[in-house]
């Protein structure tokens, strides 16, 4: 069964035909060509397919693409602007915290909802907050090092 | 996962409507966190899916004023953990809706969901059964209310009858002089939990003296459970090092723990000791504090 999908993803409008079953990762992947977002356990364990539903980060592989109607989604790729990254990508890479970067996409959008909520953090705090994105590469020091170098960019300081 | 019909009613009357259809297996989505991994994973096949997204009147926290608080069911479990009115009125359920999942799981997932999936480790179970929290059933018409101890009849089993939603959770004022709390363990992040505990204990004024006292456990039974020995032995008592010994040991022979793959029954039955004594013992710092930290 298909039904018309109307969805904001990135700023731009979609009007879509879409299955009823078909889930908002696989719509964002699949119908709107935005590959960024990662499909991983498809429980909601990993976090790799985070995407920002009104702002705040949810799984999107357990939210049928119907279920988002008349929202805003943000993907990764609509975080930064053309060539410029957001503060958050730029301390991921600068920090090095990106090894395979399956689960960076997730990582970051997950971030930078966590530091509009809570701009400076505790390491605790960052480690809370990123529970439900997991890396199987970086032992998660650099991560929570680049959150907060975010969090330091975000302030108006700079990356030590 | 496989197709499915879709509907998205604007009225919980057309909502129960579809759920009530004999002929067809109608399943209510909510935040979908259990009900969208169990059809792609657990076999779930329901000809029809029920999203409640646009049904208004259920996503609401609202201060009664009796004291006590209503969530709408469909209230995700991250307004719970960090409503106002929920910190100041029963802090231990925003406790417990804060240690289910993630944020993005925590997003979706709602007060409700978590209730009508029924698993016996729901985190939210046993500190509302221990607060004496109502559910308010609706079949779109009348409304019926069941204690939250007698909402559950088996895993993944509730009251619920064919039509019918949890249109509302009431948790009563606390009483004075009541200290409640919920406790968790669990192997790491995402987990389940592998025991929960939920108390809340009245104490007579000035005392550690019990007047009433409500233990609940979860995932040590079929379903999230009373420990209604435990309460009887702890009744009246002046809350000491004795008493929660006795009590916790108590509560060890009441819990009907299963091996799975969390943990063994054996390990869940030290988890019940352990964490009743440290419940308890949380309770009587609080009582001799004068009811205070």
């Amino acid at each position: 069964m298909k039904r018309e999908l109307h969805i904001r993803v990135n700023g731009d409008e979609y009007h879509l035909l879409v299955e009823t079953h078909r889930t908002l990762l696989e719509v964002i992947r699949d119908e709107i060509g935005l590959t960024g977002t990662k499909n991983g356990c498809g429980q909601g364990e990993c976090g790799a397919c985070t995407v920002l539903l009104d702002g705040e980060p949810v799984n999107s592989c357990l939210v049928l693409a119907h279920e988002a109607e008349g929202h805003d989604v943000l993907t990764i790729e609509g975080l930064g602007s053309g060539d410029t990254l957001h503060p958050v990508q730029r301390a991921f890479v600068e920090t090095g915290a990106i090894q395979c970067g399956y689960c960076t996409p997730g990582m970051v959008l997950t971030a930078k909802a966590l530091l509009d909520h809570n701009p400076t953090p505790t390491r605790a705090e960052i480690l809370e907050g990123l529970k439900g994105n997991l890396c199987r590469c970086t032992g998660y020091v650099k991560i929570v090092e680049a959150v907060e170098a975010a969090s330091c960019l975000l302030e108006g300081g700079e990356i030590e | 996962m496989k197709a499915f019909d879709y509907v998205r009613p604007s009225t919980l009357e057309e909502a129960c409507a579809v759920l009530a259809d004999p002929a067809g297996s109608a399943k209510a989505l909510a935040g979908g966190t259990d009900v969208l991994v169990q059809m792609r994973a657990a076999g779930l096949r329901p000809s029809v899916v029920v999203s409640l997204k646009d049904v208004p009147g259920l996503n609401f926290i609202h201060a009664d004023d009796d004291g006590g608080v209503t969530i709408g069911a469909v209230t995700p479990l991250g307004a719970v953990e960090h409503s106002a009115v929920i910190k100041e009125r029963c802090p231990a359920v925003a406790q417990a809706a804060a240690w289910v999942g993630s944020v993005q799981v925590r997003n979706r997932a709602t007060i409700g969901g978590n209730l009508c999936n029924a698993a016996p480790s729901a985190d939210t179970a046993p500190i509302l059964i221990a607060l004496g929290a109502e559910a308010v059933i609706t079949d779109g018409r009348e409304e019926r209310v069941v204690l939250l101890e007698e909402f559950f009849t088996g895993p993944g089993q509730t009251v619920l009858g064919r039509g019918e939603l949890l249109r509302a959770v009431r948790v009563p004022p606390a009483p004075a002089r009541s200290f409640a709390t919920y406790l968790k363990t669990f192997r790491s992040a995402m987990d389940c939990c592998t025991v929960g505990v939920g108390l809340c204990a009245t104490f007579e004024e000035g005392s550690a003296a019990i007047k009433d006292v409500r233990l609940a456990l979860g995932a040590v039974a079929p379903t999230p459970m009373r420990a209604r020995a435990t309460e009887a032995l702890l009744a009246g008592r002046e809350l000491d090092e004795t008493t929660i010994a006795a009590a916790s040991a108590k509560a060890v022979e009441e819990a009907q723990p299963i091996d799975d793959i969390r943990a063994s029954a054996a390990y869940r039955e030290v988890l019940v000791e352990v964490m009743s004594r440290r419940v308890l013992t949380a309770a009587c710092a609080w009582a001799q504090n004068g009811g205070r930290g």
